[in-house]
């Protein structure tokens, strides 16, 4: 991209900088991006900026339109952006805040394993692992659900899978909302959803979604650390898909039907993705009711998702999941529109908290914490790209009074996936990835180049800023041993 | 005469695509989102394909233009039909007409590519410049 970002980015603090509503009539309150100077110089190459901007029009929003360090540009909300509207005054949702693969999101499973045990049967782990995860375009699930199951699904999301002996109850207890968000209706799922979310339950999808084997190389804080279980020389594993098919049809529904609400409503945003009807509207309500169907969707997904790669751990080291320690640190969703309270100009409010491309980052003490976090705040785990490395960091007090309890969700990317096609070579990346003794396995080399570590901007620095902005905290940093991608 | 092109979009798939009619630049839309989605490697016989017919109506020539390839998506992500010839084409403002013939995917014949999740409003238009037709369209990948 050529042309420069060219609006004002004023300087807060070393790692915020603002844009003020006065720059566009019709933002109702200031964009804030996350980021260093380094960061910055990149966020100003494409449109991400202009997006921050434009979400700040949407009615009822409070406090600022935010957007983290890894923010890039995407359609409608820029990815990486935040959003909070006050329900009681006015305040929408927008589908568009929350993106089309609704509940994509991550999950950190650890092992008693280190890395000299699986050093010698990585290869065998990873063919195992391709095998048993359906990956990329069209595959079906190794998972069977009938159209019953699906409505199942859509109203108690990763507990289908406990009750069907894929997993057990603590898994529920380590995943964010424990698996399934209240107030789904599957009625408000359209069929073509339904038949495009069919049969993919336990596929993993592609483009940026995988399954990686990692190894955790370094520990910032000891006592979170021994909290989350993870300790150094340690092997983890890390999922990351969303609500395939189901997901993406609801949201195109939805937006269709939001569209409507924009005459209906009298509600003016500069951007047709950014379209939104109030969040107690019948047109908001539905929207919240399907799309909660699509993040429990979601979380059973990933809950199936981590049997499989149990089972494949069973068989590759002859011993139980249990034995092997194979517990899950926690799950995040990183795209969902949720009602939370959050303290806006020092009173409680009920806010609608868009997160495009975040991940929550709920501090110590938040009464929708397992116990086993109250202490340390929750899990956030931050994916990085497939040749450097990845974070486990720990939510703060400061990102719920800055930033409605969330941070980053990962890298961010980089560079367009035409420039990566023009700039990377397959066999060059192969064997560059072997060098650091990394195994991939991938269902098609365009995925593997578009989504090649150059592509991505370093994870590190993106972690750097929100740790020293205080929303998160460094707990852990994983690098990667086996790839698996769509 | 270059039917579309891709243009560069840092996280997604942006891409113009060029008609002499409208019939063309829905053609081409077509071909574009099914160049991002598979690449063939051998042919199947046409013996083999199934015929899909395709009625939308629509206010704006984006939303007719949307409502088309939502639908070809549909078909490729729920039932795995690949776009192998559009047999009749029939578009004006407001609605369309057409018969497609679909190919079942099999790795063997097709190289599965990106995956669409959806055709976005975002930047979408259509618009007649000296008498060719052209439109931008954003695909989340």
């Amino acid at each position: 991209m050529s042309d420069l970002w060219q609006g004002p980015l004023e300087k807060i603090d070393d790692h915020r900088w603002r844009i003020p509503k006065s720059y566009k009539a019709g933002m109702r309150v200031d964009g804030v991006i996350y980021a260093d100077e380094k960061l910055l110089k990149d966020i100003r190459h494409d449109k991400a900026a202009e997006q921050v901007a434009n979400v700040a029009f949407l009615p009822g929003i409070v406090g600022a339109s935010l957007a983290m360090p890894d923010i890039h540009w995407g359609y409608g909300f820029p990815i990486g952006g935040v959003a909070a509207t006050d329900i009681e005054r006015g305040g929408v949702v927008s589908p568009g805040g929350v993106g089309f693969d609704i509940n994509c999101g991550v999950r950190l499973v650890r092992t008693h394993l280190t890395l000299a045990e699986v050093r010698p049967k990585l290869k065998t782990l990873v063919a195992g692992l391709f095998s048993a995860i359906p990956s990329g375009v069209g595959a079906h699930g190794a998972i069977k659900a009938t159209a019953k199951d699906e409505a199942e699904i859509l109203l108690k999301g990763a507990a289908w899978a406990v009750r069907k002996g894929y997993g057990v109850a603590e898994d529920l207890e380590m995943t964010e909302d424990r698996g399934a968000m209240e107030g789904a209706d599957p009625e408000a799922v359209s069929d073509r959803a339904y038949e495009r979310g069919k049969a993919q339950s336990g596929t993993l999808g592609s483009g940026n979604h995988f399954c990686e084997v990692q190894a955790v190389e370094e520990i910032y804080d000891e006592e979170t650390a021994e909290v989350f279980g993870v300790r150094a020389g340690q092997v983890a594993v890390m999922v990351h898909s969303g609500s395939r098919g189901l997901g993406y049809q609801v949201c195109d529904d939805s937006i269709q039907t939001m569209l409507k609400c924009l005459t209906k409503y009298d509600i003016h945003v500069p951007d047709r993705q950014l379209a939104c009807a109030p969040v107690d509207s019948p047109e908001g309500g539905r929207y919240l009711a399907a799309m909660r169907g699509a993040a429990n969707y979601a979380w059973n997904n990933r809950q199936c998702l981590m049997h499989l790669v149990r089972s494949v751990f069973e068989r590759v080291f002859e011993t139980s999941w249990q034995k092997l320690g194979m517990s899950l640190v926690y799950d995040v969703a990183h795209n969902i529109a949720k009602i939370e309270d959050h303290a806006v100009e020092g009173r409680k409010r009920r806010l609608c908290v868009h997160r495009k491309g975040a991940t929550r980052a709920f501090g110590p003490g938040h009464p929708d914490l397992p116990s086993k976090y109250a202490k340390t705040g929750q899990p956030v785990i931050i994916p990085g790209d497939m040749g450097r490395y990845s974070y486990l960091l720990a939510g703060t007090t400061t990102a719920m009074e800055q930033t409605f309890g969330t941070t980053c969700h990962g890298a961010g990317r980089l560079k367009s996936r035409q420039e990566a096609k023009r700039t990377v070579d397959y066999q060059k990346l192969f064997k560059e990835l072997e060098a650091k003794g990394i195994v991939l396995m991938a269902s098609s080399r365009a995925t593997v180049v578009e989504e090649a570590p150059s592509a991505y901007k370093d994870v590190n620095d993106v972690v750097e800023v929100v740790h020293r902005a205080g929303i998160a905290r460094r707990v852990a940093r994983m690098r990667p041993m086996g790839v698996i991608k769509g | 005469m270059k039917r579309f092109e891709f243009i560069e979009h840092t996280a997604d798939v942006a891409v113009r695509v060029y008609g002499g009619s409208l019939k063309e630049l829905f053609t081409s839309a077509a071909l574009a989102m099914f160049a991002v989605l598979v690449a063939k490697k051998k042919n199947k016989p046409e013996a083999s394909l199934t015929e899909i017919s395709v009625e939308k109506k629509a206010e704006s020539l984006e939303d007719l233009l949307k409502a088309w390839l939502d639908e070809l998506l549909f078909h490729y992500s729920a039932k795995g039909h690949v776009l192998r010839r559009i047999k009749a084409l029939n578009v004006e403002e407001g609605q369309m007409q057409g018969a497609v013939l679909m190919d079942c995917f099999d790795p063997e014949h097709y190289e599965a590519k990106n995956e669409i999740k959806a055709v976005t409003y975002h930047g979408l238009k259509v618009e007649n410049i000296r008498n060719r037709w052209r439109a931008y369209i954003l695909f989340d990948v």
